[in-house]
């Protein structure tokens, strides 16, 4: 039974790291910006295969190829800004919702164009191996895995609070106009914000695809994951994010390790519906909280 | 006289211009192609599979019209994406049916997407050539009127590991056995049975296996830890994973990351040991067991080509048993469609009952449920590819236990 404990508990963490870094890009863009980006997910996937060529083509180690995307995805997630949500960022929610989705399906479709829809698994030399803590046995990907989406969170959380353009940010979340009128380019901001969720959501993708088989019609899987992170630990924060991923993580293993592993799911849903009735908000309210 | 001449000779041009017209619109109709239409779910959580299905399908297409076609005629396929979803498929089988006219119909993908269509294509009297899905309850209820290639349904799913079990000396056998099956209608009668006949939960006891663990996971199951931690806790030395092709890679990963090595474990639901994803687990996928209706190295006819094909052209080692399963329900239309002489549907099946098809999968004949005979191989996966076990007949290697 302790072994058991031990082992749920350390699994549950790390889990919940990774769960973390899954929310913490869609919980930047949605809780400063508003905009509900669903193609999180296909981000996610693009991270994955980002991650596979690398690995296929020059033997890049994914742990580096994390550290790669960081640019890469930032890069593109402000061409997406620049091209596609100025568009649409103060239309009505729907229309960015829409939006969204369709981009969502163009990504997942040009995945199925290019590496077509066969699963894929990314196999390195530390992927099927553990290591023992007492009798609790861990697996070396997901501590590997959770140690890089700490770093990550650790990093958004230092540069959106030390650094002058993550104040400018978070002020941008907190008063948008006031923003604007204090002399803060917003625009530019803005551009700076959604690549890196973009950034985050690719990095989460490089970490999923370490430890999971991946494919594109996978990938919407992972947006009710985020989803659940944002909604339980509130859009637009960092830490709260972080304990949000921790808090799913625990209750999962938890879950899975003492009741039929058929009401994992349930039980983390009537959680996730739970919050949003006693909280009595829905996504459409994000900017009221503060990052 | 002369106008009456000149009267029969205009009658007798009408005639012989009506003749030649009637005779160039039957052989226009006969020109037409032969129409035969199906669904797959190319874009979706079954289009994996999907895509194999696609690729016999294409490859058999222009063989067949290289042979000259059926009856004289071409053959087109009218194959539509139905988006691995039963209610797409609702509506792209009565188009094919009501607009398309299709001569022949194939089923869909998997019995999730199969269930659904197949009251539409009973209330239009047509032949269902199912070389997609298995299902007893639906074959049952389809009264002959489904013809299928799959070698055996979701009851016999885990006989061949079982028949190969009690091949064993006592000491070699499992004693405690965990069971994972994915909440589908298909996994789920592959653990239970049917009509008490056959299921994983029944080979089990009949065993004498001690069931230790049983448990089921939702679809949208990402990660397989706590259900393997389960299985390792209860000292369970044989694992029975029954489900589809990402959770039974997750499954298997996650066993090698816990480091448990139960001594037996089965892909027990999709035959995914011969997908590609599958060599690619590296050490994880090692002494997996997993069932398949045939087997390049049986030869039968058509095989060797097939697994040439997917080597070559689909840039894969190892041959899917979905492949096997699309070639011979082609290879059953194509001998069948020659051998009845015509498309009519009552004489088709008339034939079809009373014939033995060479196929992919074997010599053939269909029971009156529309199923054939049972048969399976038992494949193991040792260094890097399959290998078959079971039974001694077939095998192409001894099965590694610990």
């Amino acid at each position: 039974m302790g072994a058991q404990v031990l082992t749920v508990i350390i699994d549950g963490l790390l889990l919940g790291l990774i769960y973390a870094g899954i929310g913490l890009g869609l919980s930047l863009i949605l809780g400063v910006m508003g905009v509900v980006n669903v193609a999180h997910s296909a981000f996610i996937m693009l991270g994955s295969y980002f991650a596979y060529e690398l690995f296929r083509r020059a033997g890049i180690d994914p742990i580096i190829s994390a550290a790669l995307a960081l640019p890469v995805f930032f890069l593109l997630g402000s061409v997406v800004y620049r091209t596609l949500i100025t568009r649409v960022e103060f239309t009505g929610p729907t229309q960015g919702l829409i939006a969204m989705f369709g981009l969502m399906v163009l990504i997942e479709n040009l995945g199925v164009i290019v590496w077509t829809t066969d699963a894929r698994a990314l196999t390195t030399h530390y992927t099927n191996t553990s290591f023992a803590i007492g009798p609790a046995v861990v697996a070396w990907v997901k501590v590997l895995a959770g140690g890089l989406a700490l770093a990550l969170i650790g990093a958004a959380w230092v540069f959106l609070h030390y650094t002058l353009t993550g104040r400018a940010i978070r002020a941008i979340g907190q008063d948008r106009d006031a923003a604007a009128v204090l002399g803060i380019n917003v625009h530019q901001l803005l551009t700076i914000l959604f690549g890196l969720g973009i950034a985050c959501a690719g990095v989460a993708g490089v970490l999923l695809g370490m430890i999971y088989p991946f494919s594109p019609g996978g990938q919407v899987f992972w947006l009710a994951w985020a989803f659940l992170v944002v909604v339980l630990g509130g859009l637009g924060s960092v830490a709260n994010t972080l304990v949000a991923g921790l808090v799913v993580g625990i209750i999962q293993t938890f879950a899975g390790a003492f009741v039929p592993f058929e009401f994992v799911y349930l039980i983390l849903y009537t959680l996730l519906a739970v919050i949003l009735i006693v909280r009595r908000e829905g996504l459409t309210s994000v900017a009221r909280r503060s990052i | 006289m002369k106008s009456l001449k000149s009267a029969g000779l205009r009658a007798a041009l009408i005639a012989a211009a009506a003749l030649l017209t009637a005779n160039a619109v039957v052989q226009a109709q006969e020109k037409q192609p032969i129409l035969i239409g199906g669904t797959l779910g190319l874009t979706g959580f079954l289009s994996e599979g999907s895509a194999d299905y696609k690729a016999v399908y294409d490859r058999w297409n222009d063989e067949v019209n290289k042979r000259g076609g059926l009856l004289g005629r071409p053959v087109k396929l009218v194959i539509y994406n139905d988006e691995s979803t039963p209610a797409v498929a609702q509506s792209l089988y009565s188009r094919l049916l009501d607009q398309d006219k299709v001569d022949l119909l194939l089923a869909p993908f998997s019995t999730f997407v199969g269930g659904a269509v197949l009251p539409i294509v009973q209330s239009h009297n047509k032949l269902f050539f199912n070389g997609g899905f298995v299902s007893m309850a639906m074959f049952t209820n389809a009264k002959g009127s489904m013809i299928g290639t799959y070698m055996y349904q979701e009851p016999d799913y885990p006989r061949g590991l079982f028949e190969f079990i009690k091949s064993l000396p006592a000491d070699k056998r499992p004693k405690r056995a965990a069971i994972f099956t994915y909440q589908s209608p298909f996994p789920i009668v592959v653990r239970d049975g049917y009509n008490g006949y056959g299921g994983a939960l029944r080979f089990v006891k009949e065993a004498g296996i001690e069931l230790v663990v049983n448990e089921q996971f939702p679809a949208n199951t990402t990660d397989f830890n706590a259900l393997v931690q389960k299985a390792k806790g209860a000292n369970a030395d044989m694992v029975l994973h029954i489900g589809q092709l990402n959770d039974s890679l997750q499954v298997a990963r996650t066993i090698q990351q816990q480091d448990y090595k139960p001594a037996f474990f089965c892909t027990c639901g999709s035959p995914v040991t011969s997908i590609a994803a599958w060599a690619k687990l590296g050490a994880a996928a090692e002494r997996a067991f997993s069932g398949t209706p045939a087997w390049p190295t049986q030869k039968h006819p058509g095989l060797v080509e097939l697994s040439e094909f997917f080597k070559k052209e689909r840039k894969q080692d190892t041959l899917p048993a979905y492949a096997i399963v699309a070639q011979t329900i082609l290879q059953v239309i194509e001998q069948a469609v020659n051998g009845a002489g015509t498309l009519d549907q009552e004489k088709l099946r008339e034939y079809i009952y009373k014939s033995e098809f060479k196929t992919a999968s074997g010599n053939i004949r269909f029971q009156e449920n529309g199923t054939p005979v049972y048969s399976q191989l038992l494949l193991q996966f040792q260094n890097g590819k399959n290998e078959v076990v079971f039974p001694a007949k077939d095998k192409t290697a001894d099965a590694i236990l610990p």
